[in-house]
């Protein structure tokens, strides 16, 4: 990709299922996904919220509720990604796009974005959504709201 | 509050480099791939010439503490073990630190409190790493592994990727520019022209760094630093030990530590680097000084984006004007401020992990007794501080120094 044709972005590597290991805690989030929510998780001891999801509070809570979040939100920061870890490299084509959202209560998720017509903005209107890939799996990603 | 005297008494600083790999038949006469240097080699290169330096021997030093990032770097599991043995510190307690970039003040710190605890009088910090055998892609990789596997490394945030999401939210909320990211790399390399311990020794221009191609978008190659094979070792010693071996301690009066959270999305701001600032008045603390009693610094500049928010975490110039402070010149030693990485810092001297934290209170040592390079000699040092940081500030250390 070419500065001049963002539009692009690969999508993979965010395929969430089968680079997991599955927790039962983890497959709520990922069952959340299927069913088109996104879930986050509150300690009911001292009240924090989390997102990405945590299964256990630094407070000592062990008991964590989950409420689905609202998907829309701004764009909090990106990254044009030229090189690849190795690891990655295998499975995506470079360059991919990188975008942290942050939804209502500083909540932030980080993951590939999709649907760009330009350069990535800090604070342009964005929502994270599911999707199935073509291989049958599940990835979500960031696109302009 | 002062803490306990600490000294480093003999100072041992290989060429860092890259010495790159060697393909050759193995023992079963397939064509395998080693490191041209082994950790073996480079321990030599800046233990011994550490302990000539302290004027005593082997019987003299009580134990070890060894600085590798990455066994997957070396090759090489247990390498303290290793690494002692070669170098004849035989018979006596050693051990592996490991924080990331962040290893080798790690390995210092560890020692110091060897010593502080009064259980040892005498021991050396030595940190090495061999890195440039492996390919780039794979050294990556290596460094990447490291972020949170599930809600980080999946979505290739690779080690510069990190550095990036700061930069471009810094990019935004203050206003920083990429002639001032490039103004950072272009002062690390004019110094490290002079360093002859540097990898890189070549001038370059805000054009040359600007120009570079994208890495991480906003940074560019420029932006970021080397890879290296490279040893740093230090003989530290207790208040007695060291005024009775040494004309010329340096002293550690503040140790300065501090981490923030795993997951880069948990960060309170990506403007800064809040475990910077903890390490860093940690350390101001400890020795009683403040931001404007350092007469030279080292920070760790493995992004340029690092190094500006590194100015401003350790008060060196105001919160959000980093950019400025550095398009300024004000890191430089003709500047208005805190010369800072007059040795070419990670950038142009480079970057062996294990070895960067050590071989930074290396050049400390030398600038507080006149011994480095001319031109980038800062005058009349009094006060010297280092700062190395393990992945993006889950690791810091901020150490000052004082002759
Ligand atoms: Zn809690």
């Amino acid at each position: 990709m070419s500065e001049h044709e963002m539009g692009f972005v690969v999508e993979l590597s965010s395929d969430v299922k089968n680079r997991q290991r599955m927790t039962a805690d983890f497959r709520k989030f990922i069952t959340g996904l299927e069913e088109g929510k996104f879930l986050a998780t509150k300690c009911k001891k001292c009240g924090k919220k989390f997102m990405p999801p945590r299964f256990t509070c630094p407070c000592g809570g062990t008991d964590l509720e989950w409420f689905e979040i609202n998907p829309e939100g701004t764009l909090y920061t990106w990254s044009i990604v030229h090189f690849a870890p190795e690891g990655i490299a295998k499975q995506t084509n470079v360059p991919y796009v990188l975008g942290v959202i942050e939804f209502e209560d500083e909540l932030r998720l980080a993951a590939h974005m999709k649907g760009l017509t330009s350069k990535p903005k800090v604070g342009m209107k964005v929502k994270v959504a599911p999707q199935e890939l073509e291989n049958g799996n599940l990835a979500y990603f960031i696109k302009p709201a | 509050m002062a803490i306990p005297k600490v000294a480093i008494v003999g100072i041992g600083h290989s060429k860092y480099g890259k010495r790159g790999k060697v393909i050759q038949e193995d023992i079963e006469g397939e064509k395998a791939t080693y490191p041209a240097v082994t950790l073996r080699e480079l321990a030599h290169e800046s233990y011994f010439p550490a302990l000539e330096h302290a004027g005593i021997t082997n019987d003299d030093v009580e134990g070890s503490v060894v600085g590798i990032a990455a066994e997957a770097f070396a090759g090489q599991g247990a390498g303290a073990a290793l690494v002692a043995d070669e170098v004849g510190i035989i018979g006596k307690p050693t051990m592996r630190v490991e924080t990331a970039c962040a290893t080798g003040s790690t390995a210092i710190r560890t020692a110091w409190a060897q010593i502080a605890s009064g259980q040892f009088d005498v021991i050396a910090a030595i940190g090495v790493e061999t890195m440039t055998w492996l390919s780039s892609s794979y050294a990556t990789e290596l460094m990447s592994v490291a972020g949170d596997h599930r809600w980080e490394y999946i979505y290739g945030i690779s080690f510069p990727t990190f550095y990036s999401l700061y930069a471009a939210r810094k990019m935004s909320v203050d206003g920083l520019t990429r002639e001032q990211l490039s103004s950072v790399p272009v002062k690390s390399h004019h110094y490290g022209y002079y360093n002859k311990n540097a990898q890189l020794r070549r001038q370059i221009t805000i054009e040359d760094a600007t120009g570079s191609i994208p890495i991480a978008e906003p940074l560019r190659l420029y932006d970021c630093c080397l890879i290296s094979d490279g040893s740093a070792t230090v003989i530290m010693a207790s208040e007695e030990k060291a005024k009775e071996m040494s004309s010329e301690p340096l002293w550690l009066t503040g140790i300065g530590t501090s981490s923030d959270t795993f997951r880069v999305t948990d960060r309170p701001n990506l403007t800064n680097i809040e475990g910077n600032v903890r390490a860093g008045q940690m350390a101001y603390k400890q020795s009683g000084k403040t931001a404007k009693d350092i007469d030279v610094a080292y920070v760790h500049d493995c992004f340029s984006i690092a190094e500006i928010m590194a100015y401003e975490d350790l008060g060196f110039c105001e919160r959000g004007k980093g950019g400025e402070w550095s398009a300024e010149r004000g890191a430089y030693i003709d500047g208005p401020g805190v010369p800072t990485n007059v040795d070419g810092g990670l950038k142009s001297k480079g970057h062996p992990l294990g070895a960067t934290g050590i071989g930074q209170v290396v050049d400390a040592y030398k600038q507080v007794y006149g011994t480095v390079e001319k031109p980038r000699q800062v005058p009349d040092v009094e006060v010297a501080l280092t700062h190395n940081v393990g992945q993006h500030g889950q690791f810091v250390n901020v150490f000052i120094l004082e002759p």
